[in-house]
C-alpha cells in the first residue's frame, strides 16, 4: 500500500481521472472529497465488507430448499 | 445447454438467457455468468445459479413483497452500465437471501445489496446502497405465528 503524508487542502492524482482531496482534518476524522468518473464506485470499505460478507454466507448457506420456503412463505 | 443446478439438480438452459456480470458480486470475483430460475409456484422466491459453477446459487426474493415502499436510487447504476434511462421498466430488482441459524423462519434479506438484472440485455449487477437506512439482515418472516 502506498503510504503518503497530505496537509488539508493537499490532493492526490491517481491514474488520469482520479482526484483525491484531503479537505478537512479535525476531531480523530479526514473528510476527503474524490474527483471520479461516474463508473468507479466509491464505498466506505465497512459497507464493502458488508456486503460481501452476506453474499457469502448467503451463498454458502444455501442449503435451504427454495421449495421450502416458498411453502412458509404461503403460509405467512 | 444443460447445466447442474443447486436448487433443482440437472437442468437445461437457454443460452440466450445467460445473464452477464461485468462486474461481479463482492466475495464472487471471476463468478460472471448466471441464470434465474424463475417458477411461477417459488415466488417470491427465484434461484440464481451460476453457469461457471454448479455449487454456487443465491436465492433472491422480490424485495417489494417484503419492503412495499422499497426506493433508492438507480440513476448512477444506469449509467455505469450504460443502460438507457428509458429501460428502466426492463430493469428488474431482487434482493439475496440468507438464511441465518437452524431454522427457516430466520431468513433475511439483504435490502442495501440489490441486485439489478436487466431482462432484455440479460446484465445484471449488484448495487451497493453506501448511505442506506435499510437492513443487510431484514426479516422475511418477522410475523410468522411460532
Amino acid at each position: 500500500m502506498l503510504l503518503l503524508t497530505r496537509k488539508p487542502g493537499e490532493q492526490l492524482r491517481i491514474g488520469d481521472d482520479i482526484i483525491i482531496k484531503v479537505v478537512e482534518v479535525s476531531k480523530g476524522s479526514v473528510r476527503i472529497g474524490i474527483d471520479a468518473p461516474e463508473e468507479i464506485s466509491i464505498l466506505r470499505q465497512e459497507v464493502y465488507d458488508r456486503i460481501c460478507a452476506e453474499n457469502i454466507e448467503s451463498a454458502v448457506g444455501n442449503t435451504v430448499d427454495i421449495h421450502s420456503l416458498s411453502d412458509l412463505w404461503k403460509k405467512k | 445447454m444443460e447445466i447442474e443446478s443447486r436448487q433443482f439438480g440437472k437442468i437445461d438452459i437457454d443460452d440466450q438467457k445467460i445473464i452477464k456480470m461485468g462486474r461481479s458480486l463482492p466475495g464472487f470475483k471471476g463468478m460472471n455468468r448466471f441464470v434465474l430460475l424463475d417458477h411461477e409456484d417459488l415466488h417470491p422466491f427465484f434461484s440464481f445459479q451460476s453457469v461457471e459453477d454448479p455449487t454456487l446459487a443465491f436465492i433472491l426474493m422480490d424485495p417489494f413483497s417484503i419492503c412495499p415502499d422499497y426506493d433508492f436510487d438507480m440513476e448512477k447504476t444506469f449509467e455505469e452500465m450504460n443502460w438507457p434511462k428509458e429501460d428502466l421498466n426492463k430493469v428488474f430488482i431482487y434482493v439475496i437471501v440468507n438464511v441465518s441459524g437452524k431454522s427457516l423462519k430466520g431468513l433475511s434479506a439483504n435490502l442495501i445489496g440489490p441486485l439489478l438484472l436487466h431482462s432484455v440485455k440479460n446484465e445484471a449487477v449488484q448495487v451497493i446502497l453506501n448511505d442506506s437506512h435499510y437492513s443487510s439482515k431484514h426479516l422475511v418472516f418477522s410475523n410468522v405465528k411460532e
